[in-house]
């Protein structure tokens, strides 16, 4: 390992002066956990929101996943040399002893360990907000309205759901909020298309015939769900799994999904005229290494400052940006070589404040021209 | 009331508001056979859980529900070892034809002799191998050690008598004794 770091310290001489690269140590298979705070630390909008909350915090504050979270992070920030290897203990120990489903020593589902995650931070945020609001009020047992904190702020966005009836033609609409978008995905079809597709029209018929309000009965009917409103860090999940009901059982779908280190979101609403043409660059890929849907291992993909790193655990590496798309899947259907999958994507708004330095020279010219569409 | 639960195509379910998660995913189960335990259920970005009500979890008429499945990872990926020392050469059982004939001898006057010492565990009848430091009986394990390193039958120039204390019957044979 020592031989190992100090030659990433070298070829890490040109990265940013204060940019740390840290493994972080796995307890028995936490690398679920490793890899989704891998590519949180290197979300930089979260990053810096919660070292700021951190550093705000009373020193006798009650521990909490948020604040274990802020700690680490802070550890890792602070540190003085640019490698290394950190263990999340604390964190680990807290997020057992909170959620029952992450307390054995099991594997985890990393989407579902950072949907948790999120959510819980949000949740913490929210009842800190509330206390600090309504002090001496007796209304906490009343949710009240939802509070926007800083984490929905970053990752939430809005969905909008219409469904047509196809008989008096009354559409409905539902709007719907997301912390991350689960992806249907296809064989040999880019990110793009699988987007396309979440947004696609579908019919209601059959067993699935909706209650239409105004006819009074069920009526076949059309749905699409739109994007009304995209957060400056998207979160991107594809549903690497699929429950085959011939053979009773789950099964690990290695298809090749090429995703673009930049992204344009057209599933939009008319709502925001810019939104078709902000553009997204990828920072982040939480990578599921493995045959099947049982077991395996995650490491993550980063970007940061120009040159992308390989996570794995307390190892970090340099890659090149082709080794990013070996992730991309395989086109034969049992995958035979490849078994690194990119399972969780994170696009982050070029131009959104911190997020401007992360398009490379390549993303110039487009980043730009984004710039140009969201000021007009 | 009715909700969407979505999984890889839209299905339109009907549910009473005070019905829980668990109702939900066993309605799944029903509609396509994964069990409910494999799911996941998301509403409004947040996973719910199995006891959760629905109207609690904020759901009502015409919600969306995602219905998601888990892929596991965690694994600590085992590190390569490095060896330094090159393999080991495992041994080859070495085939001599009619090995039994150099066991004994048959000298002028017609008498047999043994040439191997006999394990005084296994009895007479069970020869032990003669290697160069030592003796070891192949049924049951028993070695003896040639004290000082000096084998008796192994070279016979070397084969001063007195060394071979753990070999009672063999000191006399010892300087005839021709190991190959």
């Amino acid at each position: 390992m020592g031989a190992n770091s100090s030659k990433l310290e070298k070829a890490l001489a040109e990265a940013p002066e204060d940019e740390r690269y840290y493994g972080l140590e796995n307890f028995g298979n936490t690398c679920y956990c490793n890899s989704v705070l891998q590519a949180l630390y290197f979300c930089k909008p979260f990053r810096e929101r919660l070292l700021r909350y951190g550093a705000s915090l009373p020193s006798n504050v009650e521990e909490n996943l948020l604040n274990c979270l802020a700690d680490l992070f802070n550890q890792i920030n602070a540190s003085k040399k640019k490698v290394g290897v950190i263990s999340p203990k604390k964190f680990v120990q807290r997020l057992k002893r909170d959620n029952e489903l992450f307390r054995g020593h099991m594997h985890q589902d990393a989407h579902e360990f950072l949907n948790y995650l999120l959510n819980c931070s949000a949740e913490l945020l929210e009842a800190e907000a509330r206390a600090a609001a309504g002090q001496g009020q007796a209304q906490a047992a009343k949710p009240g309205p939802p509070i926007t904190t800083w984490v929905h702020e970053i990752f939430q966005g809005k969905l909008v759901n219409e469904t047509r009836c196809l008989h008096c033609e009354t559409v409905t609409c539902r709007e719907e909020v997301f912390m991350d978008l689960s992806l249907e995905i296809d064989q040999n079809t880019s990110l793009t298309s699988c987007l396309r597709n979440f947004s696609s029209m579908e019919m209601l018929d059959r067993d699935d015939k909706f209650f239409c309000d105004q006819c009074c009965c069920l009526q076949e009917a059309k749905k699409r769900m739109l994007l009304r409103s995209a957060p400056p860090c998207l979160i991107l999940h594809l549903k690497r799994f699929k429950y085959v009901e011939a053979q009773g059982r789950l099964r690990k779908l290695m298809y090749r999904v090429v995703f673009p280190l930049e992204l344009k979101l057209a599933n939009t609403t008319e709502d925001d005229p810019a939104a078709p043409d902000t553009l997204y660059a990828l920072t982040a890929v939480v990578v599921h290494v493995g045959s099947g849907p049982h077991h395996g291992h995650y490491v993550s993909l980063i970007k940061s400052g120009g040159q992308w790193l390989f996570f794995d655990d307390e190892n970090v590496e340099l890659i090149t940006e082709s080794q990013v798309q070996s992730t991309f899947g395989s086109t034969s259907d049992y995958g035979q070589n490849n078994m690194d999958h990119g399972y969780i994507l994170f696009y982050e708004r070029a131009g959104a404040g911190a997020g401007a330095g992360l398009g490379g020279a390549g993303a110039g010219g487009a980043g730009a021209a984004a710039g140009g569409a969201g000021s007009g | 009331m009715q909700i969407f639960v979505r999984t890889d195509r839209t299905h339109l379910i009907e549910v009473s508001p005070a019905q829980t998660v668990a109702d939900v995913k066993a309605t799944v189960a029903a509609l396509q056979g994964l069990e409910a335990d494999e799911q996941r259920i998301l509403f409004n970005g947040v996973q719910l859980e199995d006891g959760q009500v629905l109207v609690e979890a904020g759901v009502t008429d015409d919600s969306t529900l995602m219905c998601l499945l888990r892929l596991l990872g965690g694994a600590k990926k085992r590190k390569k070892k490095t060896y330094t020392k090159p393999k080991k050469q495992k041994h080859k059982h070495k085939k001599i034809k009619l090995r039994v004939l150099k066991f004994y001898k048959v000298d002028d006057s017609g008498k047999v002799q043994r040439l191997r010492k006999q394990c005084p565990n296994c009895g007479p009848g069970t020869f032990m191998a003669t290697h160069f430091d030592r003796v070891y009986c192949g049924k049951c394990g028993n070695t003896f050690v040639y004290e000082g390193g000096a084998p008796t039958g192994a070279k016979p120039k070397q084969a001063a008598p007195a060394a071979a204390a753990a070999a009672p019957e063999a000191p006399a044979k010892g300087g005839k004794k021709g190991k190959k």
